[in-house]
């Protein structure tokens, strides 16, 4: 709506500038020195002109024959004037209103908020704020140490978190990352890295095995691994003693180890110096329970290099679990299949008071190694993420953060710095 | 993971020096095993499969002797001159055996129960249970030598097996005995079962089954007994054989060997001889980042029980993990202690990079987190009622087989039933839950090498009591926008959505995704009373 400006309210009130300029000249003509003199002056005579009350001869302004007659009309700027200040108003008519900045178009908003001064005020508003009614106002006071309303934001997945720390971790220390398939053929899951055929590890219990039957890679790689695992080929080593059969390297499954990826990436060549890392889904086939599902998060890594022994193994991993706030570091010897020496690392964790086992480790056998002209010594390790997770979340279930069942209420409220503070 | 029960009493009776518990368990920890549970007297230590030597009591207590200092044994045999003539009928069942004699056994109840405990862990775990060996033990006083090993047909032959009081045939025992049904893959594909068999034509037992009551069962008054193993694997045979010989030489027993007469060959069992290995000791420094005098390292060998003989090195009969001079190399490091290793930090010098694909994921992450959505990690492995069934729609997919968790059939094709499914789990939550997942999804790839192919998807829901399709595809619109991509709805059918109120989602021309409002029907299958937006797109436009 429209109300009068302060110029317009005192126009009302005093007549428009051209009206009085207008009523002076009908007393006596005026030199224009004479009349500039006269309030408002300036916008008297330039709508004076537009109107044509008047003309200007040698310094002497002249009424115009409309501007003898318009003192007995009705002038119809000031007749808008008075419309606008009873309420009425018609939109086509406030053009000239508006150009010569008598009115101006204000909301309910900052005719409401007018009406505020004196008051006291619940909400500051906009309009509190561009009237400057705020100087009129007093503000209500509130309760301030009112904790507030619980509001939850968007949040990364607490396991999200720890993969990147994993990560960052990787990356300081020179790790490239590699990536590669769930579904695999047991020949990268396992007889690339020398697991024999008969190993207890391949049975259902603990693989998903798919129907049908993969490719085997090149045919130089198949032979290579057959002749390792039958005889040991050129590794130095008896082999398994028993037939290898590209029909059980050809069997599908879903990957239960990273170190499939290891493997795929020592086989296709490597450049030594060379460290590589691997963070990935893996699948055991086991009925689910509070600690464990069907399926988990791996990290791993290997470093192939010359001079590489079991200390470096060891000092390697030291470094590695010092990341995570684990600066004291036990070994145990232990048996993989595809390392040797094997080392389990515990690491000592200050808040929980005890040792905690997480990373399995070892040198890769040269049986693994030797079907890919790989000479130097390969150290690796591994472990499992979730396992990691729960000592820093201190989750009682790994359903309670993976999976369909995992909980809203525990995502929403998390401490987004517990790794920092673990 | 295997585990050997007995009681520190018991071990400390076969040690030569008394070990408290925790003596126990810190010997334990340096060898690389784990006292893994104690009950009173009880004991459990954990083990591997890899040395089924130390899976009893005298097994280990012969490692822990020679990890204080006893220095090694070599098992020496008599010959007995006994025969065990095999025939050529067990060929296409069960082609091989050797044989031992053990003599002058005295047996109890701790020792009987010991050895009986440990041919079931050889059997479970070095014979892959029973394929690759079965042994088989029998007092000697009631045989007739010399011993037969052939086979016959399942009906034509029968015997009182272990635990039964009446005879039964070779096929009966198959169906109803407890270790007939247990193993009865493994010799039902046969015409004929192999059988032990005296010279009195008593039968022994039907291997890899079962032994008789009669002739095949050891007490404490057993003072000779009579060993064999049958496999396919010669080498393994004579491994599994060893490991039991020598452990009844441990209980006090002398070992006498058998000539094992087949058609073409006879041949002595068992060896007990230690074989020989070569060592190269700069491979062991070099592997174990040490410097080591000779004298060093063979003392080292002998606390593992290696032999030693002038300067040659021998392997025990009883290992059969001994493949690689890494596994010799292996034992010396522990019996060097894994507390000895000064751990050094590797000075190998590169850059590191993660893959492209991971900081695309990242920070897509980041926006859906910028966006008020709530990270979720689904699972992978699902079932088709959920992937399909309650979506209302048909589809192909890779199914499981076998799998242990009955819940599960199959690898997800796609994310958002996923979802749904958190939402179910946590309708007691405070409204609006927003929630997305970048995740994989596997479909089938008949030309792919793994027969799989992988996608990456972003999914995301909105659940609300209001909750509308202009709401989700603004969401999309600031997705695409934040990507620099363009993008098109069209407007398309789907039964997972209302109809009206589902679009395709298409770049270049190519149909990435999917948006909408959740169909009623889909909400009510999954339980959810909100009403619920989403969609899902193929993040592979990014690459």
């Amino acid at each position: 709506m429209y109300v009068l400006t302060e110029e317009g309210e005192k126009y009302l009130k005093n007549k428009l500038p051209e009206i009085n300029l207008i009523k002076e000249l009908s007393k006596k003509e005026l030199s224009v020195s004479e009349a500039k003199k006269l309030e408002n002056f300036n916008i008297a005579l330039q709508w004076a002109k537009k109107n044509q009350w008047i003309k200007i001869e040698n310094g002497i302004m002249k009424l115009t024959e409309s501007g003898k007659s318009i003192l007995k009309k009705k002038y119809e700027t000031e007749e808008y004037l008075k419309e606008v200040k009873s309420g009425k108003f018609d939109e086509n008519k406030m053009k000239i209103l508006l150009t010569r900045n008598l009115v101006k178009n204000v909301t309910e908003k900052e005719i409401e908020t007018k009406k505020l001064i004196g008051k006291e005020v619940l909400n500051i508003t906009p309009e509190i704020i561009k009237s400057g009614v705020w100087r009129y106002v007093k503000f209500k006071k509130y309760n301030v140490e009112f904790p507030g309303k619980r509001i939850y934001p968007g949040k990364k997945h607490p396991l999200n978190l720890v993969f990147e720390k994993i990560r960052e971790v990787f990356i300081e220390m020179g790790f490239d990352e590699m990536q590669g398939p769930l579904v695999e053929t047991a020949f990268w899951n396992m007889d690339s890295m020398f697991i024999p055929q008969d190993h207890p590890a391949r049975d259902i219990q603990d693989t998903f095995y798919l129907s049908g039957e993969g490719d085997l890679p090149d045919k130089k790689i198949v032979e290579n691994v057959k002749e390792v695992h039958e005889t040991g080929g050129n590794s130095g080593s008896k082999g398994w003693n028993i037939k290898w059969e590209p029909k059980i390297a050809k069997q599908l499954l879903l990957r239960t180890h990273t170190t499939s990826v290891t493997y795929r990436t020592l086989a296709g060549g490597i450049k030594t110096p060379c460290k590589r890392f691997c963070i990935g889904r893996v699948f055991r086939n086991e009925a689910s329970d509070a600690t464990h599902l069907p399926e988990f998060h791996h990290a791993e890594g290997f470093i192939a290099a010359e001079n590489l022994n079991i200390r470096s193994l060891m000092g390697f991993i030291k470094s590695f679990y010092s990341k995570f706030g684990l600066d004291e570091v036990k070994f145990k010897f232990t048996y993989n299949p595809y390392t040797e020496p094997s080392l389990e690392a515990f690491g000592y964790s200050e808040k929980m008071g005890k040792w905690i086992e997480l990373i399995n480790s070892g040198i890769f056998r040269p049986e693994s190694l030797a079907p890919y002209g790989i000479k130097v010594p390969v150290i690796a390790w591994g472990f499992g993420i979730e396992r990691l997770a729960m000592f820093i979340y201190g989750n009682k279930s790994i359903k309670e953060i993976l999976g369909h069942t995992c909980d809203l209420k525990y995502l929403r409220n998390y401490d987004i710095l517990k790794l920092e503070k673990w | 993971m295997v585990m050997l029960n007995t009681t520190l009493e018991y071990l400390n009776s076969l040690i030569k020096k008394k070990l408290s518990l925790e003596e126990l368990e810190d010997l334990l920890f340096k060898m690389g095993f784990e006292l893994e549970d104690v009950k009173g007297d009880e004991i459990a230590i954990e083990m591997t499969a890899e040395r089924p030597d130390l899976l009893c009591p005298h097994g280990l207590a012969r490692a822990i002797n020679h990890y204080l200092g006893e220095k090694p044994k070599e098992y020496k045999t008599k010959k007995s001159g006994y025969k065990v003539i095999v025939e050529d009928s067990v060929k296409k069942s069960r082609p091989f055996t050797v044989c031992a004699v053990v003599k002058n056994l005295k047996f109890n109840e701790d020792n009987l129960k010991e050895i009986i405990d440990f041919q079931e862990k050889l059997h479970t775990t070095f014979a892959r249970g029973r394929k690759k060996a079965a042994i088989g033990m029998y007092p000697l006083e009631n045989i007739t030598l010399p011993i037969y090993y052939k086979a016959e047909r399942p009906e034509k032959f029968s015997f009182i097996p272990l635990d039964f009081s009446e005879s039964m045939t070779g096929k009966e025992i198959l169906e109803k005995h407890p270790k007939g049904i247990d193993y009865k893959h493994l010799l039902e594909e046969c015409d004929k079962y192999p059988i032990f068999i005296d010279s009195k034509n008593e039968i022994l037992s039907m291997p890899p089954i079962i032994n008789s009551a009669k002739l095949g069962k050891i007490t404490n008054d057993t003072k000779e007994v009579f060993i064999e193993c049958s496999g396919f694997n010669m080498e393994t045979l004579k491994k599994t054989l060893n490991l039991v010989v020598t452990t009844l030489v441990d209980f006090g027993g002398e070992a006498y060997s058998m000539d094992v007469v087949y058609k073409d060959k006879k041949i002595e069992t068992p060896d007990l001889d230690p074989e020989e290995i070569n060592l190269e000791k700069c491979n062991a420094e070099k592997m174990l980042g040490l410097k080591l005098f000779d004298k060093e390292v063979f003392s080292l060998l002998e606390r593992t029980g290696y032999i030693r003989k002038e300067n040659k090195i021998f392997v025990p009969c009883y290992r059969v993990d001994i493949l690689h001079e890494v596994d010799v190399i292996d034992d010396i490091a522990r019996a060097y202690g894994p507390d000895n290793f000064i751990p050094e930090f590797p000075q190998v010098s590169t850059i590191g990079n993660l893959m492209r694909n991971t900081r695309i994921e990242t920070r897509i992450r980041e926006l859906m987190v910028g966006l008020g959505f709530q990270e979720v990690f689904t699972l992978i492995l699902t079932s088709k009622d959920e992937q399909f069934e309650k979506m209302r729609i048909k589809g192909d997919a890779i199914f499981l087989e076998d799998q242990a968790d009955k819940s599960i059939n199959m690898i997800r094709v796609s994310l958002l039933p996923e979802l749904l499914r958190v939402l179910k789990t946590n309708q007691h939550y405070e409204f609006p839950q927003k929630i997305f997942e970048v995740g994989k999804v596997v479909f089938l790839g008949k030309e792919t090498e793994t027969r799989s192919r992988e996608e990456t998807h972003l999914s995301s829901l909105i659940s609300n009591s209001i909750a509308t399709y202009e709401e989700i595809s603004s969401i999309l619109n600031s997705i695409f926008s934040n990507l620099n991509v363009s993008y098109r709805l069209k407007e398309t059918e789907d039964r997972r959505f209302i109809k009206g109120r589902v679009a395709k989602i298409i770049i270049d021309g190519k149909e990435i995704g999917v948006v909408g409002e959740i169909c009623p029907k889909v909400l009510d299958n999954f339980k959810l009373d909100n009403p619920t937006i989403g969609f899902e797109l193929d993040l592979d436009f990014l690459k």
